[in-house]
């Protein structure tokens, strides 16, 4: 069985608030584990907690009791921190720099030598699809350009574990879309994403795993679709249904001692309408996929 | 009762600890680098007493004497003055001549030009002062004259606190004592104490004995010549040697010694008498 | 350790291309050029020869107070937009020691002074040996037609490689003033904090001479003992003015001996505030 890329055990951090030292708790005992090549979402209110265990996660907070472990390593050292890549919420980057500089210089920091950078830098660029746009100051890119910068910064070095922070925030659902295919690169070339956000849709489309958090604790966690899964209801989706048909099909139901809940016509997501209404016709073929 | 190690006052109280005490070994480690330096760059920098500053210097510029903007706020000062100059502003102008000099009292021409401002540019001022009577334009001058020649006296004595032996400024007291105070004994003293200054130019001796034989002090300029002839340079017409060695054998007629030659005390080459070498007023231009 | 160097390298690189584009910066430079710029109107006043000295004062005068503005400004800036863009969470995110950031940081605001001091130095020799060029041409016709007794003295004329020793110095005490700062800013919530309580900490610094003094002459044991301790504590920053001592010779010049003893001073504190700011930042959550 393989280390799992991030252990949590018993972790709890406390805040000392002020001269008189009002504590506050922010992650109370909490344990779970991420395994290698998994797609990990985390999930929580504003102030569950989220934000300060992937801060002891990335090494930037010190745990008050319990520990935290990447790759069988400390989450503080300087070792394990190569082995991570992060996008932070809402990034900033340096806007007097080009998008190739930015990359470049993060790469430097990660310890990619000089021969490697050039080809490495245009692989990511590549990958988040910011070729073209490269040689532009990181100034003068849109939220959703900026989100990729910083998703190209946070792979540039091979990390064996990313982690994201709201990767989509203010990006459009095309841009959203592009980024939820990035973590679905990511996961097929093996490595482990964390990903933290609100757009409960995107981490339902595609996290393998949840944990979720409220008031520092853990409240839930497991994979998606067995938290997801209702035991007692299944959905079946009919073709040519004729209202007619709803009394024959209730009486056989009946007869296995099933009962039907609703008739509902079907519907298709927002995203997906959006999709076929605005995207080029690759992301339409993703989206109705 | 334990010890509360995350508490704000236990962390904070640590690193006020951890860093005072760093400091002060830091700062025991680089005192010997500390006093080598100190002790070479104190030797030459004035002192400065705030109370020096007088109600002349705002609260700012205070601040920015003790951010060690002295020099520049001084400088700053001077140039004010010469605003206040234009105003013929005699107080203010004062005020910031005392000011600059006690913030730099480095430069010279700051006491020089500052001198020259409070003996001779407001006793002008005072002269041409169209609210008095004709009458009484010139007593007025004459007075005001004198006045500020004993304030710009006092001014350069503090000067020369600060540049003992400076000629410049020996200099400007010297011409106060013959031009506005015609104190002749007094001048005498200050260009004898020019002429001893360094790099003082070669007038200066001469002025002191022309002096000297205008208080009638014939023996005593004769002993000065001969002291000072045989350290003028030969080939230096600034020296004029010759003209000295006239005063020197004019003197001797005059005062009826035999004549002092020794291998010191010899002509310049191609020397000739002055036509006057037996009238000593008009050789040297003495009014005795 | 050689990653490390690396690190320090690209983020010194980087913190000083940041701040060269700083507005702040850019206005500081232009002022005290200008500043020095405006030399050629003292010609006006006749200072004669002493006009050099009355110029040097004045450019080396602007190029302390603007570049301790500097200093404590730019750098307090540069620490704390990387807290406030959280560029330094993405920084510290990768495998970069704190320890490495802030000396990146301290020394992109070094190369910065370095570039402050350079510009200034230069221009303010290059007008004074112009300016003094005139003067000796025009001491040489006096002495010719006999109104002066000798050439432009030596005194009077400025020691172009003073200027250089002044620059050096002056740059070390600008970069011990931008690792106090660092040290402030290391534990500070705000930029503004951290500027107003390095100023205080440089006037402190300069006043330090008279606490190195005062401890003999007080009379309660208590407050003699008190400012003993703190003569000890503060650096003494009037070690770095004698601009004019070294560019005009006087009959006493300033030994190398005690410019030696400046510069082992500066990189003592320099040391020493850097890992005290170090220190500090370790322990800072971010």
């Amino acid at each position: 069985m393989s280390t799992p890329a991030i252990r949590i055990e018993h972790l709890t951090k406390d805040f000392r608030l002020g001269l008189r030292g009002v504590k506050l708790r922010a992650v109370d005992d909490l344990s779970f584990e991420v395994a290698d090549n998994q797609v990990l979402g985390l999930l929580g209110p504003n102030g569950s907690g989220k934000s300060t265990t992937m801060k002891v996660i990335l090494g930037l907070l010190e745990p008050t009791l319990g520990k935290c472990e990447i790759f069988g390593m400390r989450s503080d050292s300087v070792a394990a921190r190569r082995l991570v890549g992060y996008l932070p919420e809402s990034p900033y980057f340096y806007r007097f720099l080009t998008g190739r500089e930015l990359v470049a210089y993060y790469a430097g920091i990660c310890g990619i030598t000089r021969a490697e950078k050039p080809k490495r830098v245009a692989e990511v660029l590549e990958l988040v699809g910011l070729t073209a746009a490269a040689d532009r100051r990181v100034g003068t890119y849109s939220k959703g350009m900026l989100q990729r910068i910083g998703l190209a910064q946070a792979i540039v070095h091979d990390p064996r574990l990313v982690i994201l922070d709201e990767p989509t925030a203010g990006v459009d659902p095309i841009g959203s879309q592009a980024i939820s295919e990035l973590i679905r690169e990511l996961k097929r070339r093996g490595k482990t994403v964390l990903l933290c956000s609100h757009l409960l849709a995107q981490v339902e489309d595609v996290c393998d795993h949840l944990v979720i958090l409220n008031q520092g604790r853990l409240v839930a966690q497991g994979p998606v679709e067995e938290l997801l899964r209702r035991e007692d209801l299944c959905n079946l989706a009919v073709e040519n249904f004729a209202p007619a048909m709803r009394a024959e099909i209730e009486a056989v139901l009946a007869r296995h001692g099933a009962r039907l809940r609703r008739v509902d016509p079907a519907r298709v997501t927002l995203d997906r309408l959006f999709l076929e209404k605005v995207g080029t016709k690759e992301q339409q073929d993703k989206g109705t996929a | 009762m334990t010890l509360d190690r995350t508490s704000w006052w236990w962390r904070r109280g640590r690193a006020v600890v951890v860093i005072f005490t760093t400091l002060f070994a830091a700062g025991l480690v680089a005192r010997p680098l500390q006093e080598a330096a100190w002790v070479e760059v104190k030797a030459r920098q004035p002192e400065m007493n705030v109370h020096d500053l007088g109600d002349n210097i705002g609260q700012g510029m205070l601040l920015g004497v003790f951010w060690g903007f002295r020099t520049v706020l001084a400088d700053f000062i001077w140039l004010q003055g010469y605003h206040y100059w234009e105003q013929r502003d005699q107080p203010d102008l004062e005020a910031m001549i005392y000011l600059s000099t006690t913030l730099d009292p480095r430069m010279v021409s700051f006491w020089d030009n500052g001198s020259s401002e409070i003996a001779l540019d407001i006793p002008a001022w005072v002269y041409r002062n169209a609210t008095l009577p004709r009458d009484q334009q010139a007593a007025a001058y004459r007075k005001a004259r004198t006045v500020q020649a004993e304030r710009a006296l006092s001014f350069l004595d503090r000067g020369l606190a600060f540049h003992p032996g400076e000629f410049i400024l020996l200099k400007d007291q010297a011409t106060l004592y013959d031009n506005s105070l015609h104190e002749v004994a007094k001048a005498a003293e200050k260009w004898r104490e020019a002429a001893e200054a360094d790099d003082s130019p070669f007038f200066a001796g001469r002025l002191y004995v022309r002096h000297l034989l205008k208080m009638g002090k014939k023996m005593e300029a004769y002993a000065y010549l001969k002291k000072i002839y045989p350290r003028l340079p030969a080939d230096a017409p600034d020296a004029q040697k010759a003209v000295l060695w006239d005063w020197i054998v004019g003197l001797e007629h005059n005062l009826q010694v035999p004549h002092a030659e020794t291998p010191q005390l010899t002509p310049p080459p191609g020397w000739t008498p002055d036509p006057e070498i037996d009238d000593l007023a008009k050789l040297i231009d003495v009014d005795f | 350790m050689i990653p490390a160097l690396q690190h320090i390298g690209f983020i010194g690189r980087l913190t000083f291309l940041e701040a060269v584009r700083q507005r702040f910066f850019n206005f500081l430079v232009l002022l005290a050029l200008a500043l020095i710029g405006c030399a050629g109107f003292f010609r006006q006043f006749d200072f004669g020869p002493q006009e050099l000295a009355f110029t040097a004062n004045f450019g080396l005068g602007s190029m302390v107070f603007f570049g301790s503005i500097l200093a404590v400004v730019v750098t307090a800036q540069l620490f704390f937009s990387e807290l406030d863009n959280r560029t330094a969470l993405t920084l510290l995110a990768k495998p970069v020691q704190r320890w490495a950031f802030i000396a990146g940081k301290l020394l992109g605001v070094a190369m910065l002074m370095l570039v402050f001091v350079v510009l200034l130095t230069t221009l303010l020799g290059a007008y004074l040996w112009w300016r003094q060029g005139q003067f000796i041409a025009l001491w040489h016709l006096a002495h010719l037609a006999g109104s002066v007794d000798t050439e432009l003295p030596e005194s009077m004329r400025v020691h172009f490689d003073g200027l250089a020793i002044n620059a050096l110095l002056q740059w070390l005490k600008f970069v011990v003033l931008g690792s106090i700062t660092m040290v402030v800013a290391s534990f500070a919530n705000t930029n503004m904090y951290t500027v107003a309580v390095s100023f205080f900490i440089y006037l402190i610094c300069q006043l330090q001479y008279i606490a190195l003094e005062a401890y003999q002459t007080v009379d309660s044991a208590v407050v003699g003992s008190l400012v003993w301790v703190l003569s000890f504590i503060f650096p003494n920053f009037q070690l770095y003015s004698v601009g004019e001592m070294l560019v005009f010779t006087s009959k006493n010049p300033v030994p190398p001996g005690a410019v030696w003893a400046a510069i082992g001073y500066s990189v003592v504190y320099i040391a020493v505030f850097y890992g005290l700011a170090v220190f500090s930042f370790l322990s800072r959550e971010i």
